[in-house]
Order: C-alpha cells, then sequence, then structure tokens
C-alpha cells in the first residue's frame, strides 16, 4: 500500500529525487496538532546535531501566516511537533528545510508532494468530518482493494485455500473463520491492545502462504485450527496497513468496520472468482477433478 | 589556479548535492559493503531509495572489471557491493536525466551557487534536465567510468574534471569534509581540466562540480561528486 501511495505521489512530482521523509499531519483532538516527521534515523541523527532551536530554524509551520512555535521530541527515526491550534486557524503552511529531497505531505486523507524547502500551499486546517455513511464507504473500498487487486499475498491464500478444500461447505467453513480470526487481530491491533511488528509478521504471511499451498494432509479439524491461527497473523497485517492510512478518531469503529467488510467482500469475490473460474474451466483436464469435486460437495 | 577557502553557511542553498555514501570507505577484502545515494547539502541528506527509472549506469569497478551495483527496487540502502581482495572498488552512479521546471529566480541562484558561468534563465520559467554522476572510492585508486560529467581523483589533491571524454576548464569545484562544511575548498579548473584542492583533515570528503549546457530552450545540468575518506573510517 505505501508503495503505491508513494507511486501516485511520484507522478505528481516533479522529478526531483524521493527521498526517504514522510511527514503527516493531524489533529488529534480539538485545538491540537501532531505533525508526525519520519525519516531515516541516521539521517535524522545528523540533522539534530545541531539541537532544537537549530533543528526548528528549518521548520516553517505558519497558521494563517503566522508563525507556530511547536514544542518537538524525538523517538526513533521520527520527530514529532505538536501545539495548540491558534483560535479560529482556518489554513496552514508548511515549509520543511531539513529535506533535500521530494517527500510526502499527509494531511488527513490528503497528500501533497512538495520539494525540500518548498513553501506548501494553504491547506485546511478543519476541513468538514465526512459524515459516518461517508467513512464507511471509504473505508470499505480501501479494504476490498487491499484485498483485489493490492493484495496478492492474501489472493494467494484464499486461491490456497480454494485449491485445498474437497468442498464448498469445507472452504466457506475455512473462509468463516479466517474473517473471524483476521477480525479479532485487526480490532486488537487497533485498539492498541495488541501487535506485533511488521518483520515479524510479513514474513509470517508469506510462509503461511506457502505451508496452505502445500498442507493437503491436514485432518479437517487440524486445518481448520491452522486456518484460524493463519486468520490471526493476517489480522496483524492489516492492521498495519490500516495503521499507515490512519482511522478517523471521529468514525474510529465505523472506519474499522468499513475496513473489515471491505476485506470480506474482497475474499469472498476472489473465492467467486476461483469458483467461476473453475466453471468454465470444467473441461480442462487438470481442473476437472476439483470442479467435480466442489459440484459434488454443492 | 586559485584555491580559495570559503567560510559560509548554506541555510539558504537553492541546489542540491548527490553523492554516495558507503557504510566503509575501508572495507575487509571479500566484504559486502551497503552503499546509500544521498541527496542533500553539507553532507546532510536524505538516503535515496533505490530506483530503476533513475538509474541509468549503478556500477562497481575494480581490477577485475566492472559489474553492477544489485539492490532492491525501492530499497535503502539503494545497493550493495563485494569488495574484491585485491584493489578496491570505485563505484559509480549515472541517473537518467530528470524534468524539473524553476522560477528564474531560484535557478540563477544556484546556477551563482554552483559558480556556473554564462548560464542564466531566458524567461520567468526555467525547464532543466539533471543528471547525476557520482562516484565513491572504496579502498580504490581512482579510475575514469565515462561518465558526461566526471570527478577523477589523480595525485593527492588533484582532480580531474571530465566533460564528455574531454577536460572541462574554468570549472569550479568544491572540496569539503562531513561535520566541517564551513570549511569549503574550492578552485576553477585549468585548462588541462585538473584542480588542486590540498585537503587537509581526516573524515569523509565530498569534491563536486557542476555543468549547464543549452538544451535547445531548456537547460541540462550535470552534477558530478565524488566522495571518499581520508584517514581511518
Amino acid at each position: 500500500m505505501r508503495s503505491l501511495l508513494l507511486f501516485l505521489l511520484a507522478l505528481s512530482a516533479q522529478a526531483h529525487e524521493i527521498g526517504t521523509t514522510r511527514v503527516a499531519v493531524t489533529f488529534p483532538e480539538p485545538g491540537a496538532y501532531l505533525i508526525e516527521i519520519a525519516t531515516d534515523p541516521e539521517a535524522l541523527k545528523e540533522k539534530w546535531q545541531g539541537g532544537e532551536a537549530a533543528f526548528l530554524a528549518r521548520v516553517d509551520l505558519r497558521f494563517d501566516g503566522v508563525r507556530a512555535t511547536p514544542s518537538m521530541r524525538q523517538e526513533g527515526g521520527a520527530i514529532r511537533l505538536t501545539g495548540v491550534l491558534p483560535a479560529g486557524a482556518q489554513t496552514f503552511t508548511w515549509k520543511y528545510g531539513w529535506t533535500f529531497a521530494s517527500y510526502g505531505l499527509t494531511v488527513g486523507p490528503n497528500s501533497v508532494w512538495l520539494d525540500g524547502g518548498e513553501t506548501s500551499a494553504p491547506i485546511a486546517v478543519a476541513a468538514p468530518a465526512p459524515g459516518r455513511w461517508r467513512v464507511l464507504g471509504q473505508y470499505l473500498v480501501l479494504g476490498f482493494t487491499h484485498i483485489l487487486p493490492l493484495g496478492w499475498d492474501h489472493m494467494l491464500f484464499i486461491l490456497g485455500l480454494f485449491l485445498a478444500s474437497s468442498s464448498l461447505r469445507s472452504l466457506l467453513a475455512q473462509a468463516t473463520l479466517f474473517t473471524v480470526a483476521h477480525s479479532i487481530t485487526l480490532g486488537l491491533a487497533m485498539f492498541n491492545v495488541f501487535r506485533l511488528p511488521a518483520e515479524i509478521v510479513e514474513p509470517a504471511i508469506l510462509l503461511s502462504i506457502v505451508y496452505i499451498f502445500f498442507e493437503r494432509r491436514a485432518a479437517a479439524k487440524r486445518r481448520l485450527a491452522l486456518v484460524f491461527g493463519f486468520g490471526l497473523l493476517h489480522g496483524m497485517g492489516f492492521a498495519s496497513v490500516l495503521t499507515e492510512l490512519g482511522l478517523p478518531r471521529a468514525e474510529f469503529v465505523t472506519a474499522l468496520a468499513g475496513f473489515n467488510l471491505g476485506v470480506e467482500a474482497a475474499q469472498l469475490a476472489v473465492i467467486g472468482i476461483c469458483y467461476l473460474g473453475a466453471t468454465q474451466s470444467a473441461n480442462l483436464p487438470f481442473i476437472n477433478w476439483r470442479w467435480a469435486a466442489l459440484r459434488r460437495a454443492g | 589556479m586559485r584555491t580559495l577557502a570559503l567560510i559560509f553557511t548554506t541555510l539558504t542553498a537553492w541546489s542540491h548535492d548527490m553523492w554516495i555514501e558507503p557504510a566503509t570507505f575501508a572495507p575487509q577484502p571479500g566484504s559486502i559493503v551497503a552503499v546509500k545515494l544521498r541527496v542533500g547539502q553539507d553532507l546532510i541528506g536524505d538516503p535515496i531509495p533505490r530506483s530503476a527509472a533513475l538509474i541509468r549506469e549503478f556500477i562497481a569497478a575494480g581490477a577485475a572489471g566492472r559489474k553492477l551495483v544489485v539492490g532492491r527496487e525501492g530499497s535503502d540502502p539503494a545497493g550493495f557491493v563485494l569488495q574484491p581482495a585485491t584493489g578496491g572498488t570505485v563505484v559509480g552512479y549515472h541517473s537518467h536525466p530528470s524534468p524539473v521546471e524553476l522560477d528564474a529566480a531560484k535557478f540563477n541562484a544556484y546556477v551563482q551557487e554552483e559558480g556556473v558561468r554564462g548560464v542564466a534563465a531566458r524567461g520567468p520559467k526555467v525547464r532543466e534536465r539533471f543528471t547525476r554522476c557520482a562516484k565513491s572510492l572504496l579502498g580504490a585508486t581512482d579510475q575514469v567510468l565515462g561518465f558526461p560529467l566526471e570527478l577523477v581523483a589523480e595525485a593527492p589533491g588533484t582532480y580531474k574534471l571530465i566533460y564528455q571524454t574531454r577536460p572541462l576548464p574554468g570549472a569550479l569545484v568544491v572540496a569539503f569534509r562531513k561535520g566541517h562544511p564551513e570549511e569549503k575548498l574550492s578552485a576553477r579548473t585549468a585548462a588541462d581540466g585538473r584542480v588542486r584542492l590540498p585537503l587537509a583533515g581526516e573524515g569523509m570528503w565530498l569534491v563536486k562540480a557542476v555543468h549547464i549546457v543549452p538544451d535547445g530552450e531548456d537547460w541540462q545540468s550535470y552534477w558530478a561528486s565524488l566522495t571518499f575518506a581520508k584517514g581511518a573510517r
């Protein structure tokens, strides 16, 4: 997902090299702003050497033309600027002189592309909050597209389930269990109850795909347990994507539910495509056995 | 040839250097060295992830010949180099030209900053294509890689600037050390393209030069850089 965003941003860029800096502006609560500058930790250390005042000298944040003086703290490869929104502030501009390449500035769901040292156009502080149905729709689409067509790993997993199922009933049971499992971990992660680092989750998801493709001998109950376990894992993968995208605080649960529904819809679509493919290819000898088995079971 | 010690800060600099920064300039023979591409000022800057769309040549040249610098698309470090048993490695990065549009004032400011003569905006907007030609010495004696604009380290303190295989006279070459950007050395190349910069002090050094030529109504700029270490690093 990140690479897609970067690709889309890059299309609009003025062809300066794209660096590793990312800046995200949020308004976590009424009257407050949070600006997170993420960059390479080593590069950040060099920029930080002159101290806070020197660092802030190259940061220019203005609300309605008046320069703000944010508080700042460094956390790993990120710097967080926080402060109080001036009363009645309508717009802000942003200029960051500590990167020398192009970088993405994300404000809520919108992104703009800036060069190092370039001042952004005025950006609205308080864009009208989208309604509940709109949020549901937006995140439903995001959830769907995260699987179809962007989530080849999850699609492969579903395909693995399809190919390894001996009946339609078995397939639907596994898909349902997978859904329940990943809904649990997605919810736990998004509510900051439990999460694992991507360095563990992503390779484990890949292993789960390999395993589901080659594991054919597991007894039905053991297979259901495996699928449930893998579902828990994939849920944490979804969580990292959703964390990157961000969830609107005001409609947190709506957005989470929408994303989950989108994922489920996409999963069903993948199963439907597989089923349709099997139907249409029923006469092909290599797939005939699969369709025949499903038709018997269905 | 005149050597100047320049003392200034570049907080408002318009141009951005690009250089190669290996994990070490003195790798053990047989070791694999991570190589970063970086864009910035005063040797402070962001890493640039590897981009196939930008790379025209990304090579490691040694006594046994040239090899492509391998790496994963979109990742930082942009590449990895296997240090040969003998002779060291010259790493070279030559980009495809990238288009950029600048305001005339910004263009003129950076042209002046880089000491490029005879170039000025011809309208309110300037369209330019810029090409990076960066090199780095990993325990190696320098060699010519054949980039359009190329700095070559010859005898200690002597650098030759080559443009399209010929010496480029009258170009400003600037050198400075990481952590000491206020102590810049600079001089213009002589008729034979050579410049003498007596670099003093241990650490990582960047030697750089910019050359700009007309490209129809637009401009084509070439950015040469050479990084290496003096003393232990």
